[in-house]
């Protein structure tokens, strides 16, 4: 794919062309779902973000200067809208225990390790409640497999910032992850 | 100095240094146990994370990605306002399936109502059926794909493994040797890659995808307790089974119909 190439379906797209557009969407989308994915962990919603992320930038498209390449400026819409949808869920989950536990959300978290049982449930929890920078460099970089660059650009800060976060976050979630057996860790 | 060598530390594990610098970090290892235990911690910590054997957008069929771009083209606000004459035939039938799903639904129950009594008012006909096991009525049957076959076979062994998984019991607590069902899962995992380049019913590859997806957990699970909660979200939470023998039956039943023709 050439940069020229998608310059001139940009203008296009910008022009009013559908075609142009959908061109675009469905050179992106595979890649779009996969970011989506990471953060949120399923499917569907997997789906409705990346869809829904093509709908902001067919709506902002007027304003993407091209310091970016589209697929890191779309990322960047991705990643956003993944956050807001994980923080929606957290805020609803919340609103669920304070429904039917109340002493227990008055208490705080639970202690790590003390509902026991699924590794893989303490892994993705331990990676989501990291604070939301430490969390999107670690799943970019590691998960989605972006290089440290993309990431940077995605999320708009330095390589080095991006270093950094990943080496707290990687280093929060070892401690938040103790508690496992120490052959797993 | 320690803090320069922490940031470095991820780019040192994914081997994205040059070859000085790694140098350098090299020579500080050996000589700073806590930037040691540090690297150690981000090791321990980058093992734990979730693998993608296989990225997500492989899961989704290309029934799935082919709908994908009218999706968004239909949320888009200027395609609402844009005249019916000008819209493609293709988006005119998504539209009218979009809209009319009641209708449609109601249409196809009343198809299936007819045939299903043509059916049993044949005589001879209605001797077959009574003596069919398989409640699915023949207007529901899918039309084979060349495949179906191989799909039919490969949702036996499917059936087969999930079922004897969720049968398996512990001794007293004695670890459960899962060696050879993470290989028939594995097995699994590649035969649905197959199969989905396949041209495949639409309900024969939804089924697949997700039968790959739960063979791909079950590949990776490390032990017999993640086994098995992987084996009860699959067969409570998506049905898993029933879905299986639904799709059995119907391709059954699509075999039976063209055995006739």
């Amino acid at each position: 794919m050439h940069a020229a190439d998608e310059q001139h379906l940009i203008t296009l797209a910008r022009e009013g062309s559908h075609e142009a557009f959908r061109t675009l969407v469905e050179r992106h989308m595979k890649q779009a779902y996969n970011v989506a994915y990471g953060f949120v962990g399923d499917h569907d919603d997997a789906a409705e973000v990346a869809q829904e992320a093509f709908v902001r930038a067919h709506t902002s498209l007027g304003g993407f200067r091209g310091e970016a390449d589209f697929g890191t400026w779309l990322h960047r819409i991705v990643v956003n809208l993944a956050m807001n949808q994980l923080r929606r869920r957290k805020v609803k989950a919340q609103r669920e225990v304070d429904v039917e536990h109340p002493a227990a959300s008055s208490a705080g978290e639970d202690p790590p390790g003390a509902e026991g049982g699924d590794m893989r449930e303490h892994i993705e929890r331990a990676l989501h409640e990291l604070p939301t920078l430490q969390r999107a460099v670690v799943i970019l970089r590691h998960v989605d497999g972006l290089s440290t660059k993309q990431v940077s650009t995605i999320l708009q800060c330095s390589e080095g910032t991006v270093k950094t976060h990943l080496y707290r976050g990687l280093k929060k979630m070892k401690e938040k992850l103790r508690f496992l057996r120490e052959d797993f860790v | 100095m320690s803090r320069h060598v922490q940031d470095s530390l991820y780019d040192y594990i994914a081997g994205d240094l040059r070859d000085l610098e790694r140098q350098r970090i090299e020579r500080h290892l050996d000589s700073c146990p806590s930037c040691r235990d540090d690297l150690e911690a981000l090791r321990s910590a980058l093992a734990l994370l979730p693998r993608r054997d296989v990225q997500p957008s492989e899961m989704r069929d290309s029934a799935f990605w082919a709908s994908f771009a009218d999706s968004v083209e239909r949320k888009l606000p200027s395609a609402k306002s844009r005249p019916r004459s000008y819209r493609s035939l293709g988006e005119s039938i998504a539209d009218f399936i979009q809209y009319n799903t009641a209708a449609l639904l109601a249409g196809s129950g009343a198809l299936a109502v007819i045939a299903l009594a043509a059916i049993l008012l044949w005589p001879r006909e209605a001797a077959v059926e009574s003596v069919q096991p398989n409640p699915v009525p023949q207007a529901a049957a899918i039309r084979l794909a060349p495949g179906a076959n191989r799909v039919h076979e490969y949702l036996k062994r499917s059936k087969v493994l999930l079922v004897g998984l969720s049968n398996m019991r512990s001794n007293e607590g004695a670890p459960i040797d899962l060696s050879v069902e993470r290989e028939q899962s594995r097995a699994l995992v590649h035969e649905a890659r197959y199969l989905r380049q396949q041209p495949l019913d639409m309900r024969s590859a939804k089924l697949i995808t997700d039968i790959q997806t739960l063979m791909i957990e079950l590949a990776n699970a490390p032990d017999a307790q993640e086994t098995s909660d992987i084996i009860r979200s699959g067969i409570r939470r998506q049905n898993i089974l029933f879905k299986i023998r639904m799709t059995e039956s119907l391709l059954e039943a699509g075999a039976k119909e063209r055995g006739r023709q």
